[in-house]
């Protein structure tokens, strides 16, 4: 879905330029997204996702334009505009002030039960095999926890390794279905 | 598919807990990542197994710090390390629920909760004990007065405003350090409901502690280990008036009807230092 602010057409001409196949096209924008948000992240920038925001419609705007951009170019084109927007950022707020107060995890008030509701909701819409296998990985903690996940790569006849990449693309797709659930809950 | 190994990790790694000035160019790891979207994916796994790794106490301390100072200075990971923590909250809510409902169900058989659907019966039990805790100042004054009370959701009002009771109650006890072993754990007394599902203790601290993640294990006296929990940090203080303490829930059937300690340790570099530890007996109903 383009950001509020960007136009359609142009957001359009984006998908185009990563890759003809619409589909595939909206992987790559989440990947860009992703690479974006981490060299944001690592500059301290203040609100890294409305940089990548930024950049994106920057890019967007500039293809829907006329721009062509160079194959071997885009990785210099697109953070150029990533840094610009990141000097002009820091100016605006030049430190970003450091919160060492790290929200509880376990705190519960009432917003915590609607993400608990939402997350809920997005492991049952999972396969049965996945909700039980993502639940069995974290249920355990110290000593029983290596015995669980070992238990676990037997069972499935995978490597440690296998099995940490299985559980963390079910827990992608989970945080992703649970962070929409909460942003619906939130507009009703 | 490609594979990546311990140096790359170790690089991604690095990278991940480090900061760089603005002006400065691309990493390594950044330019790799925008041409190579499995290089990209290890990133993003490395990400979430540092929260991982956060959450269950395993980072060194240099690390931590790392963790704490750059890495969850997005808003991105915070939001992560939440849902991490969530699902964590969630798979043992739901393994506590299935073991807590086996002897307390008046002569049902043990079976397993319905895939999703009594764990969240539970967590929202373990939530309305907490909001129980927080709407009802004068309870907690009262318990504190006793030391050790039970608060029971039948009788309090703000429970009305929580989620529909459940068959099995969560219990909320307030404990205080030091005058238990001195007053004797008699006076400590914890009866238990046959159909409690879980109890939430409630850690007082007496001192300022300079540590910020706990671990409470439950012992026997004779110092055999029942459950233990990890990864606990200290409650807000709302007020002058509210002390300092640290929540733990504790499954029933982690309860036996003998005196038990709840041993409150917190974490101190890579080592667990004792804080604290409350002494209590428990009594069946």
């Amino acid at each position: 879905m383009p950001p509020a602010e960007l136009n359609p057409a142009a957001f359009d001409v984006l998908l185009a330029w990563l890759n003809n196949d619409r589909e595939r096209a909206g992987v790559e924008y989440e990947l860009l997204r992703a690479r974006l948000s981490l060299y944001f992240e690592r500059r301290g920038a203040a609100d890294s996702a409305l940089l990548v925001d930024q950049t994106l419609d920057t890019l967007a705007r500039r293809l829907a334009a006329g721009l062509e951009i160079h194959h071997n170019s885009r990785i210099t084109f697109i953070f150029g505009i990533a840094c610009n927007l990141l000097r002009d950022s820091l100016k605006k707020h030049p430190s970003l002030p450091l919160d060492r107060d790290i929200e509880a995890p376990a705190d519960y008030n009432t917003e915590s039960e609607h993400r608990l509701a939402c997350l809920e909701r997005c492991l049952s819409s999972l396969s049965p095999g996945a909700a039980d296998l993502v639940q069995a990985y974290y249920r355990h903690q110290g000593a029983e926890k290596i015995a669980a996940h070992r238990r676990l790569t037997q069972t499935l006849g995978i490597s440690p390794e296998a099995l940490r990449r299985r559980i963390f693309r079910i827990r992608q797709s989970l945080a992703e279905c649970t962070r929409r659930c909460i942003s619906r809950s939130r507009e009703v | 598919m490609a594979t990546y190994g311990a140096r790359d990790e170790q690089q991604i790694r690095q990278y991940l807990l480090g900061r760089a000035e603005p002006d400065e160019a691309l990493h390594p790891v950044e330019e790799r990542s925008f041409d190579d979207r499995e290089f990209l994916q290890s990133v993003l796994d490395c990400e979430a197994a540092l929260i991982d790794e956060y959450l269950d106490g395993d980072l060194d301390p240099h690390e931590r710090n790392l963790f704490e100072h750059n890495f969850l200075r997005s808003q991105r990971r915070r939001a992560q390390l939440q849902f991490a923590s969530d699902l964590r909250l969630k798979a043992r809510a739901e393994a506590s629920a299935a073991l807590s409902q086996t002897p307390f169900r008046n002569g049902r058989s043990a079976r397993r909760p319905a895939p999703h659907s009594d764990g969240l019966k539970s967590i929202l039990l373990l939530a309305a004990g907490v909001l129980l805790c927080v709407a009802a100042p004068s309870v907690i004054l009262l318990m504190q007065r006793q030391g050790l009370s039970r608060v029971s959701p039948q009788t309090e009002p703000a429970a009305a405003q929580l989620p529909p009771r459940q068959e099995a109650p969560s219990l909320v006890f307030r404990l205080i350090p030091g005058t238990d072993r001195a007053q004797g754990a008699s006076q400590r007394r914890l009866s238990l409901p046959s159909n409690a599902a879980s109890v939430q203790f409630e850690l007082t601290l007496d001192r300022a502690v300079p540590y910020t993640v706990f671990r409470a294990s439950l012992q026997t006296v004779d110092g055999a280990e029942l459950w233990s929990r990890e990864n606990l940090r200290m409650k807000e203080q709302g007020s002058e008036t509210q002390t300092p303490r640290i929540s733990v829930t504790v499954p029933a059937s982690n309860l036996p009807p003998e005196t038990l300690v709840i041993v409150l340790s917190g974490l101190a570099g890579s080592r667990w230092q004792p804080v604290s530890d409350y002494t209590f007996r428990v009594l069946k109903e």
